[in-house]
């Protein structure tokens, strides 16, 4: 369990580090790389959670599919903005990421039941959605 | 807190779970150069992960042999 909080720790920290770039897609395309790599670090504190046992195998399955979900949300995010060369036609698909990460904020991550693990599976997810939101500020 | 603390410290966190590793590495890496595009292909390669790790964690567990008549 303490290894979930060192890679919270550097979560947040992450945060701070994110690049700056004068070119808005240039800029766009690296919050787009830093949300997915934030993703893939809460899927993997997930899976590690599960593995040790802290989650059960149904609320899993519920979490694992959105991230499923999230990956294809995520493909479609970055055509988008590759589309547009810059973050402002992505609109649509930023909402679908937010719907994705909120859906698994406020309903499936609740269903883990180890306070801590539930904790820090939600601050991962909130790091997520800290990054889509500097997205969508570029996409308004 | 001064930069060797914080380095000392980064390092105690990679050992501790060498996935973080990858991603401070990311991270810090320098990117001052990179275009749009590479970012954008970089990342397709990071959903392609989650993706994968998804489908392995979905898979139904295989079935155990049939016992021998």
């Amino acid at each position: 369990m303490k290894k979930l909080y060192y890679v919270l720790f550097v979560l947040m920290v992450s945060l701070l580090l994110t690049g700056f770039s004068c070119d808005k897609y240039a800029k766009a395309g690296q919050l787009a790389k830093d949300f997915a790599a934030t993703v893939l670090v809460a899927q993997q504190l997930e899976t590690q959670a599960y593995n040790g046992g802290y989650i059960q195998p149904a609320t899993h399955t519920a979490i694992e599919t959105r991230f499923s979900q999230l990956a294809d949300a995520g493909v479609r995010l970055d055509q988008a903005i590759n589309q547009a060369h810059n973050a402002q036609g992505a609109k649509a698909q930023v909402d679908v990421a937010a719907s994705l990460l909120s859906d698994l904020s406020n309903n499936q991550i609740t269903g883990i039941k180890d306070d801590k693990t539930r904790l820090a599976v939600q601050a991962a997810i909130v790091s997520c959605q800290a990054i889509l939101d500097n997205i969508a500020a570029f996409a308004q | 807190m001064n930069a060797s603390n914080i380095l000392k410290l980064l390092s105690l966190i990679a050992a501790a779970e060498p996935a973080v590793l990858g991603y401070i590495k990311s991270l810090l890496e320098n990117t001052q150069g990179m275009t749009g595009d590479q970012f954008l292909s970089e990342a397709d390669g990071i959903w392609a992960k989650v993706k994968a790790n998804a489908q392995q964690q979905l898979e139904p567990a295989p079935a155990p042999p049939a016992p021998q008549a």
